[in-house]
């Protein structure tokens, strides 16, 4: 049947790789992604002795920092660090790295020096461009400092010039010019950050008032910040003071400010000269620094191009240096030893790709099986299809090796478990187009590179959609609900014209009853059974959820009944498997006997009773539930007709017999294991039972052991005397028999949740359709009223049918579906306590 | 559709799609998903049908009619056959 039904063959395989070709051949290995290496280095194993169960091992007792590779894997990540710094380099430079092309091998170990010798330099490179250009930056920024002050000191007057009114500061102030020729005025000019002017004018004020003469003023253009990058404005101050003691002051405030001062000349033409100094300057700076970032985009376009391929490559190196320290070396040192799990029908492959790539090295690499101890993992191949479902089995929990695997049923069970909980025509038909839509663009780049986590769930569950929306198509027709909408597709089977003539309904009768009610009993009502689903009338009817609340509750008892069954069934592949044949008998058949003795003989009553019971006989009715509780309290209620003769016997015979399956359940097979085990031990022959009784020794009784598969494939029994512990396989039994038992009667019930959500959203939809729709259709008779209401309307109850119906309650029932088969379905066959096998692999994982 | 004797149409409609089921699954194209796909479309069909047959079933013998609002009385005295 392929992989999907059970698991494929997984071996135990080793390999002898020599060691001048031991790294291209895992590198080989890596591309193809078939095998999972283990790790036989002996680091972590005990110090002392070889491996109990490898004597061709030698003592690998190496601690875990002294394996072989170590320096290789560190050179690898330092370079890693490096690259990383080339890619923040790139990043703030506001580039991107082109994503690599091609497919790219692990390079030889000689390469990397090389690789390493070009990183560094790249790094040196881009580390000292980048330091000339901040200090050329901090540069040019002092010099359009120091020319704005200059600049704007040209409006400043002199101080000489007393009629010019600009002095606001001291009144004390007197012109120099006056009596006091011989006091010199010194200039201090600078610029400071505009938030502390405010307090630098103060502290000056206060500091030497009267003796100075301040002036602030913004600077007129933005200057660039050198660190920052950010343009910003400065405020340049001219301060003319007089006397030695004020000077000293004022450099020492200004310092204390951390304002940058520049020399001011008194005389106007010096300025000016000093101003176009500057300015030639600057422009000359301004030329270098553009050289500067010219020859930086350079290197960043050289990293730009070099870094991707490499990080990809430096990456691949690093994944076979772990991998080959996880082998040991044989004794000859000649060559590695390497374990690993692959399938076995991957094994010629793995063959060819080693002869090809240790050709070169005269001694050629070899793989063979090896006997294996341990489970193996579990393997099932599947496609972007089955993808999704097996994904919804693995989230409760991976396969044991050789397990059934529940997944190609779950294909299709689950969307239709799922539609018998969302049944509506128009929803699914949503859901439906929907995921049509996410199918077919899902090979388009945009669609796959879409980064929004909530929609990647979604477009990973495309297929899933798919199905589930038509499934609830499907069911919609049968439960007759478009939009909660019944539609007669086919003629109804209730006649009103028939009872209306019958009954004698003229007209004035009907406007005196406001509720009449169509009986069956009378001839030409019911006319038949409709063919397709529920019939149109009962959606018109005031008491349709007496019918269907029934009719839905029947449904989920009959759905939850059958699948439980088939749970059961599966089981029996599983023990046929692994060769445990007096499990069939001790566990399969009393465990159909108690479910189907009593939930079947359930199933049997409802169909009886829906075939045999007339509208003739209604009143007289037999109540299936009555009977099902008397059935195990053995007493009987006079009022309650029997369905068929004989009725009370049939019933007592059913109870005792599933009764008495509960004592073969619980102490059948333990007995069974325990006499198997007392039998006197022949050698050979008797190899796989004891095999299977030594494993029963594991934490899980009931599980399955190795069965005549792993005996083909060379797994003898590990020669130790395992005991068969009495107590331990009873208690085991023991849970598993409660858990059957009670399980069974509480799961029966929980497939009640089937009618439970159905019922929920045949509501919600029903109440959306009457409080949103049918206002906006019933608006006045007017022409053009109801159309332009209707637009609103309509967007509101479109708005609320996909946020409540199709998002709310699909994520509900999902959410139920998926409980009903985890739980209720594969307790009865699944133990899902296996692991994947994941293979080494240098593909991305996404 | 809605008569009464519906044994032998029922019959002859569940020989008829069982003999369409069965011939399409010679047709499934061998490769390597086959047995996923006779697994799919047997377990589909078997879930239809039940689903199907539950819900006419149910239907066979009602015990009790709807009851009616005496405005859809009138409107299906006359608009229903």
């Amino acid at each position: 049947m392929g992989s999907m039904f059970r698991g494929e063959e997984v071996a135990l395989v080793q390999f002898f790789l020599p060691t001048p070709a031991a790294y291209t051949c895992v590198s080989q290995l890596g591309e193809l992604g078939l095998t999972e290496f283990r790790d036989v280095s002996g680091a972590g194993q005990a110090r002392e002795g070889t491996r109990p169960d490898a004597p061709w091992m030698l003592n690998a007792s190496v601690s875990a920092f002294q394996r072989r590779f170590v320096g290789d894997v560190r050179r690898c990540e330092e370079l890693e660090k490096t690259f990383t710094f080339l890619q923040e380099e790139v990043r703030r430079a506001g580039l991107v790295l082109p994503p690599p092309e091609g497919r790219l091998l692990a390079p030889p170990p000689r390469d990397l020096l090389r690789i390493q010798e070009e990183t560094d330099r790249l790094a040196q490179e881009l580390r000292d461009v980048r330091g000339n250009q901040q200090s050329l930056r901090a540069q040019l920024h002092q010099l359009q400092l120091h020319s704005a002050v200059l600049g704007q000191g040209h409006h400043l007057p002199l101080a000489a010039a007393p009629t010019d009114g600009l002095l606001e500061r001291s009144p004390l102030l007197q012109p120099p010019g006056g009596p006091h020729r011989d006091l010199r005025v010194n200039f201090v000019a600078g610029a400071v950050k505009p938030t502390k002017a405010a307090a630098l004018e103060r502290l000056l004020w206060r500091a030497c008032r009267g003796f100075l003469i301040a002036s602030f003023r913004e600077t007129e253009q933005q200057l660039e910040d050198p660190v920052t990058g950010e343009p910003a404005t400065w405020m340049t101050f001219l301060i003319s003071y007089w006397g030695e003691q004020i000077g000293q002051k004022i450099r020492k405030i200004t310092d204390c400010f951390h304002c940058h001062v520049f020399p001011f000349v008194e005389q106007e033409e010096g300025r000016l000269g000093t101003l176009q100094q500057l300015q030639q300057q600057s422009l000359e700076l301004q030329e270098v620094l553009g050289e500067t970032e010219r020859f930086l985009s350079q290197v960043l376009g050289r990293v730009q191009q070099l870094l991707p391929p490499w990080q990809v490559q430096i990456r691949k190196m690093k994944a076979v240096y772990l991998v080959l320290n996880q082998c040991s070396v044989s004794a000859t040192h000649k060559c590695l030893i390497a374990e690993g799990w692959c399938a076995s029908s991957d094994l010629p492959t793995l063959q060819q790709v080693l002869q090809g790539s240790s050709s070169e090295a005269g001694v050629s690499a070899v793989v063979h099986r090896i006997p294996c101890r341990d489970m193996p993992p579990t393997l099932i191949r599947t496609n972007r299809f089955t993808a999704s479902f097996q994904g919804i089995v693995d989230a409760y929990g991976v396969g044991r090796y050789q397990e059934v695997n529940p997944a190609p049923y779950t294909i299709i069970t689950f969307p239709f478990l799922f539609a018998v909980m969302f049944g509506d025509v128009g929803h699914g038909l949503l859901m439906f187009l929907f995921a049509l839509a996410m199918v077919l663009a899902e090979n388009r780049p945009a669609v796959k590179a879409a980064q929004n986590e909530i929609w990647r769930t979604f477009f990973s569950g495309r297929y899933l959609l798919l199905l589930m929306g038509l499934f609830s198509v499907y069911t919609g027709f049968i439960y007759n609900e478009c939009f909660s909408r019944a539609t007669t597709i086919f003629p109804s089977g209730w006649s009103v014209a028939a009872m209306a003539t019958q009954s004698g309904w003229s007209d004035a009768f009907l406007a005196e009853h406001p509720l009449l009610t169509l009986d069956p009993a009378v001839s030409g009502v019911f006319l038949g059974p409709y063919p397709f689903g529920i019939d149109p009338v009962w959606s018109l009817a005031v008491n349709h959820l007496s019918f269907l609340n029934s009719f839905k509750m029947k449904m989920s008892i009959i759905l939850g009944v059958t699948h439980m069954t088939f749970g059961v069934v599966l089981g029996v592949f599983n023990h046929v498997h692994f060769g445990q044949w007096h499990r069939l008998f001790l566990e399969t058949l009393p465990e159909l006997i108690f479910l189907l003795g009593l939930f079947g003989y359930l199933v049997f009553l409802v169909i009886y009773k829906w075939l045999s019971v007339s509208a003739a006989g209604a009143a007289a009715a037999p109540s299936i539930l009555i009977h099902f509780i008397n059935m195990f309290l053995f007493s009987r209620s006079p009022t309650n007709q029997p369905l068929f003769p004989r009725q009370e016997v049939v019933q007592s015979t059913l109870v005792v017999l599933a009764l008495a399956t509960v004592p073969v359940l619980l102490l059948g097979t333990p007995l069974f294991l325990r006499w198997q085990h007392r039998r006197p031990l022949r050698p050979t022959g008797r190899q796989p039972e004891e095999d299977k009784s030594g494993i029963l020794d594991d934490s899980d009784a009931s599980v399955a052991g190795w069965g005549p598969d792993e005996e083909k494939a060379g797994c003898p029994g590990n020669g130790e005397e395992a005991e068969f512990v009495l107590s331990e396989v009873l208690m085991h039994q023991a849970i598993h028999t409660i858990e059957f038992c009670l399980g069974c009667i509480s799961n029966t019930a929980s497939y009640l949740r089937l009618w439970a959500l159905s019922l929920a959203h045949a509501q919600l939809s029903e109440v959306l359709w009457a409080m949103v729709m049918r206002v906006g259709l019933r608006m006045g008779r007017e022409l053009g009223v109801a159309a332009v209401v209707l637009v609103p309307i309509f967007a509101a109850f479109a708005g609320l049918t996909v946020a409540i119906l199709l998002v709310m309650e699909g994520l509900s029932a999902f959410l139920h579906a998926l409980r009903l088969h985890w739980v209720e379905f594969q307790n009865k066959f699944y133990l899902g306590s296996g692991y994947k096998l994941s293979p080494f692999t240098f593909a991305e994982e996404d | 559709m809605a008569y009464n004797g519906l044994t032998v149409p029922l019959i002859v409609t569940n020989v008829f799609s069982g003999s369409v089921r069965f011939c399409v699954l010679w047709f499934i194209p061998k490769g390597p998903n086959r047995g996923v796909t006779i697994t799919m479309l047997v377990t589909c069909s078997v879930c239809c049908y039940l689903f199907r047959l539950i819900a006419i079933l149910a239907q066979l013998n009602p015990l009790f009619g709807p009851q009616l609002k005496n405005e859809t009385i009138w409107y299906l005295k006359y608009h229903w056959p």
